[in-house]
């Protein structure tokens, strides 16, 4: 039975706890931010360490600096910080430990840490001349006169990039590996072990950025319609009136347009990028959680403690985002995870339509592309399809979970 | 109820009008003028072998040469723009680098003023090439800057044309002004340039199709110049002839149709230009009934393709120059009402004029025009068309749905935490999980390309050559190519609904009246289907509105897998051709679709419950 000096956040967690899908798959969401972030450790093309003629190249780290796609620059900022983090994360874990801080509250810092730290990578090393120069940028490692004793390089587990066009491999099923007598490059010994693609690119390590690509636009559309939703919808509760009329006006008008074919019209019109789609999720997602932030807000805004808070002289703004938001909050919070799946199952669409991110950007929805007209390419269909599929139930048991665990009626 | 109603229903215009202003933004969004992408990128017209005036005409058929907002054309003073744009077109095409460089080294009131206006064009990065190639330091002997300067003066006249062009029907009065006051014939052969690219077509030579009567004067006005200025040239005509002449245009008259008519006209009757006096003076004649006036302006179109000259050029005479301008006075004096509205109507075109009042009045007729695809086909046939294949495909599903998922939700209610419940609980949830395109692609790939299970046709509805089997064998073959479509649009959709109406029993099953059923002795079939279930419906009931709405968009991902032209595939193709009408007509049509079922599912909750009135729903409101 819940003790009266419980947080409202414990009484969830427990009953979150209680739920043991929702439990396992919020611990097994962990494995994907983790193949996100280490992507590159686990597959690249480029040589750690490159030992050519006597000089030793690190061109694998270079290269972190140096992507195409925006979403992995972010990641790969978010590794190259994660070491420095993990040590900082430990010593100031014991520390705050000793000064008897409890555990929920260790573990949100620790991780705004990493935020921060990523951040400030990505701001550092994207816009000023620290950046490590692009040296090796011509330069093919895998494919330079392997057979030379004087050069060899130290690979990734997965010797095969995201992007790299094998002209030899086009659509070559699981497991395929090449015969030694086609043998160009340093990687070639190592089987496709999900196959190739139409440009002869692996499909695990395809699989493994697209991680990236579903993560980044899951997490950021969801992220941008629930900011907009929750103030949208919390100014239209609380100041009632013409505000709330006008803005309960515009809900229903894009509660009218059918999501995906708005977003696939604009996304069409607007072109393929990432950021458009991002953008696009974002604007046409806020209004259902602006109209479960009204509701809420409508409901606080009457109770005693905004009064009382009024009469002691809070400002309508300390009001409304200190005392009525957070205690309003809940609905937009459950159906995050519902957004973050159903924004990725929308970006594999649209990728599958042909609108998604430009090619060779590796997501999933492209694979599934490729395999539409050439469905003997079985691989191109099956793997992609399993990844977006547990990906899809896992953040659906966990919106699951968070949402019995928030609603008050279920508790016990 | 009938108030609540009302409310409702007025209620809607304000949002109706959000929509339009909705979907006229989202059209704004598109990049580019439509028609130029639609028909290859941004590039001169000539490579799209399409002439000019057929880019025109479809622009202004589409409106796009308007104002967005508001129209304040028709209160703008032209007459200087007019007569600068009349200028450089009167300059000589080789000449105008030339003219250019003058001007850039001149420093009077006048030159100053044509850079103005030249700047105001929008051309291109015009300052820096102006300073570059025609500016006191260029260099004339580089060939490099040779070259940037006619570029520069390709440019000057490319963008003076569509200046005229975009000014349109504002310009003519202006023109025609000026014209009566032209002195010299540079500047009369500038203004008739510009005349030409401002009115796309100026006359009207035959009768549109079935004709009608307001349009023969401007068409007998027309040929009875034409016949003026060649009289002479044509001389009279024998009696002899022209009975023949009545005769025949009696018989064409009385062809049982057009293709009859049309081979008459190509084969048997050879008429020569010197007899089309015979066909203006029958035109003119006041006693000739429509049909008879349309048949010689057909005729007369015939054998004079271009009977009023428009154009002109450095080497054309003055008296030819003079029987053009008289040809524009006449165009002037037929459309006069066109271009000098009155006041009234002038404060009527400034909110009525414009791109979104027109687009606005499109929608509300349900008059959505033609697609800017090369077929132009009626907009709203296509839309019928795809309407008619997806609908039936998206109702079937939608009713198996309800079919399957409202049991389902109960059985797992009745039976509330046992196997049975856990079982079809995790069956839903994985297929809430499942986007419904990507059990399409693995369907197809198991029982259509597999190499096992070769079970079903690969896409489309119809297999080759089905008109020819019989009706129930016809039926079968397509019962046969829907079953997968249907599949993936039903079973990875229900679970929602399931889950949905499984909570919504569960509510009930707990309520205080549930168990004086159950006390009263009732058997448990007659408390689950009489008393619990009638009022488990109630809140699906509201979750009604979103069927309308699927049956009607189609879905574009499962159409496009299975290769079906339904309303989600038109959604796709338009989508990807830029066709805007078509998205136009698209978004409107799903976006009042969703409104009225929105409206619709809250009466019939009102309906089946008799606890909620329409006043106390129009409270809560």
């Amino acid at each position: 039975m819940s003790n009266p000096r419980d947080t409202y956040w414990s009484i969830v967690w427990r009953q979150f706890r209680k739920n043991r899908a929702a439990y396992w798959a919020m611990w097994a969401l962990w494995p994907l931010f983790l193949v996100s972030i280490f992507a590159p450790v686990l597959a690249s093309d480029r040589p750690f360490v490159y030992y050519d003629h006597g000089q030793w190249l690190f061109p694998w780290f270079r290269d972190l600096f140096h992507t195409e796609e925006p979403s992995d620059f972010f990641y790969n900022m978010a590794l190259v910080v994660f070491l420095p983090w993990a040590g900082a994360a430990w010593w100031l874990n014991r520390r705050w430990r000793r000064q008897g801080m409890n555990r929920p509250r260790r573990l949100l810092r620790i991780l705004g840490l990493y935020a921060a730290l990523t951040f400030a990578a990505v701001v550092l090393f994207a816009w000023t001349p620290l950046r490590p120069a692009n040296l090796y940028f011509e330069r093919q490692f895998v494919s330079e006169e392997f057979r030379d004793p004087q050069r060899w390089g130290v690979y990734a587990p997965i010797p095969f990039g995201p992007i790299t066009i094998d002209d030899k491999s086009f659509y070559r099923p699981p497991m395929y590996k090449k015969p030694p007598t086609e043998w160009t490059r340093a990687n070639d010994y190592f089987p496709h072990l999900l196959g190739t693609d139409g440009g002869g690119r692996d499909v695990l390590v395809r699989l493994i950025y697209g991680t990236r690509l579903a993560t980044t636009v899951g997490f950021v559309a969801v992220g941008l319609y629930l900011t907009i939703g929750v103030v949208v919808g919390a100014l239209a509760g609380y100041f009632g009136g013409k505000v709330d009329m006008l803005i309960s006006r515009l809900i229903e008008v894009m509660l009218v347009f059918p999501a995906f074919f708005l977003i696939l019209t604009l996304v069409g019109f607007l072109g393929q990028s990432i950021y458009i789609i991002m953008v696009v999720i974002g604007i046409t997602g806020w209004p259902t959680i602006a109209r479960l932030i009204r509701g809420e807000v409508l409901k606080q805004r009457n109770m005693e403690y905004v009064l009382a808070a009024l009469s002691q002289g809070a400002g309508h703004t300390r009001v409304l985002f200190r005392h009525v938001l957070p205690n309003a909050l809940s609905p937009a919070l459950v159906a995050a995870p519902f957004g973050i799946a159903s924004a990725i199952i929308v970006e594999a669409g649209l990728s599958l339509l042909g609108f998604g991110v430009r090619p060779p950007a590796p997501s999933w929805g492209a694979l599934l592309r490729e395999a539409h007209g050439n469905y003997e390419y079985w691989w191109l269909i099956v793997f992609p399809s399993l990844a977006v599929f547990f990906t899809v139930t896992l953040f659906n048991l966990v919106g699951n979970g968070l949402r019995d665990a928030m609603d008050p009626r279920l508790r016990r | 109820m009938w108030s609540y109603l009302l409310r409702r229903l007025l209620l809607m215009v304000p949002t109706l009008f959000g929509v339009t202003l909705v979907s006229f933004a989202v059209m704004q969004m598109a990049p580019g003028d439509p028609l130029l992408l639609q028909s290859g990128g941004e590039g001169s017209l000539a490579q799209q072998g399409e002439t000019r005036e057929a880019y025109l005409v479809r622009r202004r058929d589409l409106k796009l040469d308007k104002p967005l907002f508001l129209n304040l054309r028709y209160f703008q003073d032209w007459t200087d723009q007019v007569a600068q744009a009349a200028w450089f077109l009167g300059v000589p095409r080789e000449q105008l680098p030339e003219e250019l460089v003058r001007l850039a080294r001149a420093s009077d009131a006048e030159s100053r003023a044509r850079l103005r206006f030249l700047r105001k064009l929008d051309i291109p990065q015009f300052d820096t090439r102006w300073q570059k190639f025609a500016g006191p330091e260029a260099d004339r002997s580089d060939p490099q800057v040779r070259a940037g300067l006619a570029a520069l003066a390709r440019a000057v006249s490319n963008h003076v044309q569509v200046f005229c062009e975009n000014l349109g029907d504002h310009g003519v009065p202006v023109a025609m002004q000026l014209l009566e006051q032209a002195k010299d014939s540079r500047q009369r052969l500038g203004l008739l340039r510009a005349l030409r690219y401002m009115v796309v077509e100026p006359f009207q030579f035959t009768f549109s199709r079935p004709p009608r009567p307001e349009e023969a004067p401007r068409v007998e006005a027309v040929w009875r110049r034409w016949w003026e200025l060649n009289r002479k040239r044509l001389g009279p005509l024998d009696p002899e002839r022209k009975a023949v002449l009545q005769r025949q245009l009696q018989q064409l008259l009385q062809a049982p149709d057009d293709n009859t008519r049309f081979n008459l006209l190509e084969q048997e009757f050879l008429f020569d230009v010197s007899e089309m006096g015979f066909f203006v003076q029958r035109l003119v004649s006041e006693e000739t009934s429509l049909e008879e006036k349309a048949l010689c302006a057909l005729i007369l179109k015939l054998y004079v393709p271009r009977p009023l000259k428009l154009e002109v050029n450095e080497k054309s005479t003055p008296e030819e120059i003079q029987q053009v301008i008289e040809n524009w006075r006449l165009h002037y004096q037929l459309y006069r009402q066109r271009y000098e509205p009155s006041l009234g109507r002038r404060l009527l075109y400034l909110f009525t004029d414009t791109q979104y009042a027109h687009m606005v009045y499109r929608l509300f007729t349900f008059d959505f025009g033609r697609s800017t695809l090369r077929t132009r086909e009626p907009v709203s046939e296509r839309i019928w068309n795809a309407f008619v294949v997806s609908a039936p495909l998206m109702a079937l599903s939608q009713v198996l749905i309800y079919l399957i998922s409202v049991p389902v939700g109960v059985i797992c209610a009745v039976k509330h935490n046992t196997w049975v419940d856990r079982t079809l609980s995790l069956v839903l949830f994985v297929l809430y999980s499942i986007p419904a395109y990507v059990a399409g692609m693995l369907l197809l790939l198991f029982f259509c390309y597999g190499d096992y299970f070769k079970w079903f046709p690969t896409g489309g509805l119809h297999s080759d050559g089905a008109e020819q089997l019989g009706t129930l064998a016809y039926w079968a073959d397509y019962a046969w190519h829907i079953v997968l479509p249907t599949l993936c649009l039903t079973l990875f959709s229900l679970a929602a609904l399931a889950m949905y109406s499984r909570t919504s029993m569960l509510e009930v099953l707990g309520q205080d009246y549930i168990r004086t059923a159950r006390a009263k002795g009732l058997s448990q079939r007659k408390v689950i289907l009489k008393h619990a279930l009638r009022n488990a419906l109630i809140p699906i009931i509201t979750l009604f509105s979103n069927t309308i709405p699927a049956v009607l968009g189609g879905s574009v991902l499962i159409e496009y897998l299975f290769n079906i032209p339904g309303m989600g595939r038109l959604t796709f193709e338009s989508i990807e051709n830029k066709d805007y009408p078509t998205l136009m007509a698209l978004v409107y049509i799903n976006a009042i679709v969703v409104m009225v079922s929105i409206l619709l599912s809250d009466i019939l909750y009102v309906l089946v419950d008799p606890r909620i009135s329409f006043q106390s729903r129009s409270q809560a409101a």
